[in-house]
């Protein structure tokens, strides 16, 4: 099971509500204003700033 | 967050029992005061194990969103097992949402948890668009024979300054909400307008150990369990199931009441 598409489209980084973007791997949610990449654990968005990793 | 104040250990109980009988009749009267719409855009604040969020989604059908938030993952895989499929891991504030993006917004017995629960209220404001709804449930201080029994058995094996410190730390808003005056309050302060807030009781027949184990699932239990070792465990669930035997039948009336806070967004 993926993320639902519509589900995506919606969600924005908890910080500064910038759309965030499914990184190639599918593996994280990033915001392209902060720098941040927000995990996807069990197809499920992690939305918080304290599991949010730099990118690098 | 520290293990005893979370309810990843509790799911299973949470599921089998309180979320029908506790959680699930205030959620249905929240959700008929909102008036949902069919095909509405509507978002569950700590969802839990999706108790409201299922009631929605009767409402708003096919063409409609329920989308839902919880800290907690493993309640969140609850959720979604019972077909709240846009579950995300989130709390408020922090909402993943675009401002004025939902008709309708509700937090299930959830402001009470959070510590900065006007600023959580102010971002489940900004989610919604002007003229949306916003509801939400918070438990009245009221305490029914068996729970009041109850609370004299856990009293007597933790020190009552000590509850008062784990429950500020658990429920850290819980002593505001439980008044229906503080309640409008901070709804209308969060920028909504013809706040009403209705008490609504649940009447509830349990079995003396479900009573129990809905009990044990309770964040005081919880703290409770944190602060003995097993043999002070024992001893109190021992007291606790012979005090409530003493005083009552087998299966036995449970009653708890809640306020039900409904507003609307401000046009403008």
């Amino acid at each position: 099971m993926a993320i639902s598409k519509d589900l995506l489209e919606i969600l924005v980084c908890p910080i500064c509500k910038t759309p965030v973007e499914l990184m190639q791997d599918e593996n994280g949610l990033r915001c392209p204003a902060c720098r941040l990449v927000y995990p996807i654990r069990d197809d499920i968005p992690v939305m918080l700033v304290d599991e949010a990793r730099k990118e690098g | 967050m520290q293990s005893w104040k979370s309810y990843d250990s509790v799911a299973a109980t949470h599921e089998r029992l309180s979320a029908g009988l506790l959680f699930e009749p205030p959620a249905r009267e929240m959700i008929g005061a909102l008036e949902i719409p069919p095909g509405a855009r509507t978002l569950d604040v700590g969802t839990g194990t999706g108790v409201a969020a299922l009631i929605a989604k009767e409402k708003v059908g096919e063409a409609g969103i329920v989308a839902a938030i919880d800290p907690s993952l493993v309640m969140l895989r609850v959720a979604r097992g019972k077909g709240i499929d846009r579950v995300v891991h989130a709390v408020a504030p922090g909402i993943p949402f675009r401002d004025g993006l939902f008709d309708r917004v509700f937090a299930n017995f959830v402001i009470s948890h959070i510590a900065d629960a006007e600023s959580a209220l102010l971002d489940m404001v900004r989610v919604l668009r002007p003229g949306g709804r916003l509801g939400v449930t918070a438990w009245t201080d009221e305490q029914d024979p068996p729970r009041k029994l109850w609370q004299e058995v856990a009293d007597s094996f933790v020190q009552p300054d000590r509850w008062r410190e784990a429950l500020q730390a658990a429920l850290p808003s819980e002593d505001r909400y439980t008044d229906p005056v503080q309640l409008e309050q901070a709804l209308a302060g969060a920028g909504l307008d013809s706040v009403t807030v209705r008490r609504v009781e649940n009447i509830m027949r349990v079995d003396r150990e479900d009573f129990l184990a809905m009990r044990e699932a309770s964040t005081q239990t919880r703290f409770l369990r944190s602060n003995l070792d097993e043999d002070q465990w024992n001893r109190f669930r021992e007291q606790a199931r012979e005090a409530l035997a003493k005083n009552f039948p087998e299966r036995m009336e449970h009653r708890r009441s809640a306020w039900i806070a409904v507003g609307v967004k401000r046009v403008g």
